[in-house]
């Protein structure tokens, strides 16, 4: 069966861990092959596992209110590392204070990001979306 | 069967051959009598016979008379180790994973190569020629396009090194295919899930490869015959050795620096990660067992470099003793070319020269072998991102090799310490508090001849036949600064 690769973890110096594992232990219950880096994630080490596991996206997670700073500049690095077709996702609390999500979504699919989820998105529609996006049906497969 | 009761144990070095008579009754067992004569290249038995003779206190000089009826354990080290060429995909992965197995397996590292190899990269690897290619890339199920590309280039090449492919799973037949014309040999992948290493499956080829070569030494092939097996590589039985001295004892970490001439190994045998509260584990989690070693780091032939890459901390310490930099290099120099040099009792300035060089391999080879913290600031407050081994842990150092074995010298570890050569903010993980104790005879490369079959009395001996030199402490620890 063909599987689907997607390397998760939190990026910057944010810490916040139990997110993390709730996203591993869906995703892989959802038939994905999850790599998961956990917390405190660079943006060179998203791409070192991306390129090793041959991965079909990467998720970044970010709560902490800085993830604007950490996001920026990924989608570049990826072109220059040679990951310009491997998708990426950013959800979370992506930035600080009462900014109108339109505006945050905006701001990151500018940043070269595929889709944004905002932090009240349901987790059976971001899989919804992986699945079209990445072309992967396990539930047909199976 | 009852167990014996004398084994011999011989190594065939570089320069000298040597051996032990052990007496072994039930689990009890004593080191008898040592032998040592210059290693003759030519033909490594004219060496081992006389070592044997004098170890049988026999008149005879024939191999066959010799080693008929006795037990004998040997070790040869096959001119300084296995040259590898280590090839990864990204270097933080499977290319360290590469490297920390090449190590581990007692290979001399010549060079590594990441992602894609170019028509100059292979004409390198060519007038490198290593013994083995270590051709890794891709965990499993993951990236398909470097390693095959990497064989097909390897496969043109003119290399008839052996080799290993230890890369993504999913490739192994296809990439056996493309190197059909050449010795490939596939182990399992030494890093099958990101950062989880599996370095055995590869590291046992490099041992049947190494096994292979040192059999072809001159000479050799007769010792085989008469004593009926083969011989371990030198460098490999140390690290069965330092195994089993770990399993006897593994809630104290230990770890040995092996000093040579020509490079400086270091051994540690502790968890790599300690899992504490506000540290966080990033890239490869390295193994319980780990192996280093330093090409640039040596008493002799290795004592230029040493110059070199130690050039700070040497500057700091001759200011400390009021000698003048150029003169110790010209000592440097001196050493290099005559490594057989050894200064004469008394004379002080050579002697403090030697020191330092040692103290050189010892700080920078111990802080390399260690990870380090980088202090990170987060919402949480200050945070350690960890990266490579945690060895705060380990409460013995060992030392062996020509110099650390006779020198009982208090002041040899005096100031060494983390804080010595990491850049900026990071803390090296250096041990923390400890013993240092040197093996005063000599015995370890010896006793690692018999571990694997009597894993208890060699453990026993080693033990016995440590000195214990000081007790340290390198300062201002990581751990109280985490606080």
């Amino acid at each position: 069966m063909k599987t689907s690769t997607l390397v998760l973890g939190v990026i910057g110096s944010d810490c916040h861990s139990v997110g993390n594992k709730i996203l591993e232990l869906f995703f892989t219950e959802k038939g994905f092959k999850v790599v998961n880096l956990g917390v405190m994630v660079s943006q060179d080490e998203y791409i070192d596992a991306a390129i090793e596991s041959n991965a079909d996206a990467i998720l970044v997670s970010s709560l902490y209110g800085h993830g604007e700073i950490d996001c920026a500049g990924m989608k570049e690095r990826c072109i220059e590392r040679g990951l310009e077709d491997t998708p990426l996702y950013v959800g979370g609390n992506l930035v600080v204070g009462k900014v109108p999500f339109e505006e945050v979504e905006k701001k990151f699919k500018d940043m070269g990001y595929k889709r944004v989820f905002s932090n009240s998105i349901e987790l059976e529609d971001v899989v919804k979306y992986l699945y079209d996006d990445l072309n992967f049906h396990p539930q047909q497969q199976a | 069967m009852s167990s014996p009761t004398e084994l011999l144990s011989i190594d065939i070095g570089s320069t000298y051959t040597k051996g032990i008579k052990i007496e072994l009754d039930g689990d009890s067992c004593a080191v008898r009598t040592y032998a040592v004569s210059p290693t003759t290249v030519d033909d490594l038995s004219k060496g081992f016979v006389n070592v044997l003779a004098t170890l049988t206190e026999s008149p005879v000089s024939d191999l066959k008379t010799l080693t008929a009826g006795r037990e004998i354990r040997f070790s040869s080290s096959a001119k300084g180790g296995l040259k590898i060429v280590a090839i990864g995909l990204v270097p933080d992965l499977t290319l360290k994973v590469a490297r920390l197995t090449a190590c581990s397996a007692g290979g001399k590292l010549l060079k590594t190569f990441s992602y894609r190899l170019t028509s100059a990269d292979i004409r390198e690897i060519e007038s490198l020629n290593p013994d083995i290619v270590l051709l890794a890339g891709g965990s499993d199920g993951g990236n398909t396009v470097y390693p095959v590309e990497n064989a097909r280039k390897l496969a043109q090449s003119d290399l008839n090194s052996v080799i290993i492919y230890a890369g993504n799973r999913d490739l192994a037949e296809e990439v056996e295919e493309i190197l059909s014309f050449k010795i490939c040999e596939p182990a399992a992948n030494v890093m099958p899930e990101i950062g989880n290493m599996n370095p055995d499956p590869a590291r046992e080829l490099i041992r049947k490869a190494f096994l292979e070569q040192i059999v072809s030494g001159k000479g050799l092939s007769e010792i085989v015959r008469a004593v009926g097996h083969n011989p371990k590589p030198t460098p490999l039985a140390m690290y069965e050795l330092i195994q089993a001295m770990g399993d006897a004892d593994p809630k104290n970490g230990i770890m040995l620096v092996d000093m040579g001439g020509a490079t400086t190994d270091v051994y540690s045998y502790c968890d790599s990660f300690a899992g504490e509260i506000g540290v966080v584990l990033r890239g490869i989690r390295e193994p319980k067992l780990k192996r280093s070693v330093e090409g640039d780091l040596g008493m002799r032939v290795s004592a230029k470099s040493v110059g070199d890459s130690a050039q700070e901390f040497c500057a700091d310490e001759l200011d400390k003793l009021g000698y003048d930099l150029e003169e110790f290099n010209e000592y440097l120099e001196k050493v290099t070319l005559n490594p057989d040099y050894l200064p004469t009792p008394g004379d002080e300035k050579y002697l403090d020269f030697d020191r330092l060089i040692a103290r050189s391999c010892l700080q920078y080879s111990v802080t390399r072998h260690a990870g380090i913290f980088k202090p990170t600031h987060t919402l949480e407050g200050r945070v350690y991102v960890q990266n490579g081994k945690d060895i705060r842990g380990i409460k013995r150092i060992i030392g062996t090799g020509g110099y650390l074995s006779r020198a009982s010298d208090e002041k040899l570890w005096k100031n060494l310490g983390p804080g010595r050569n990491t850049a900026n903010e990071d803390i090296s993980l250096w041990p923390k508090e400890f013993e240092y104790w040197i093996d005063r005879h000599y015995l370890y490369p010896l006793l690692a001849n018999i571990v694997e079959d009597y894993p208890k009395q060699a453990v026993k001996l080693a033990g016995e036949s440590l000195v214990k030199i000081a007790g340290l402490n390198t300062g201002t620890s990581a751990t109280e600064r985490l606080s």
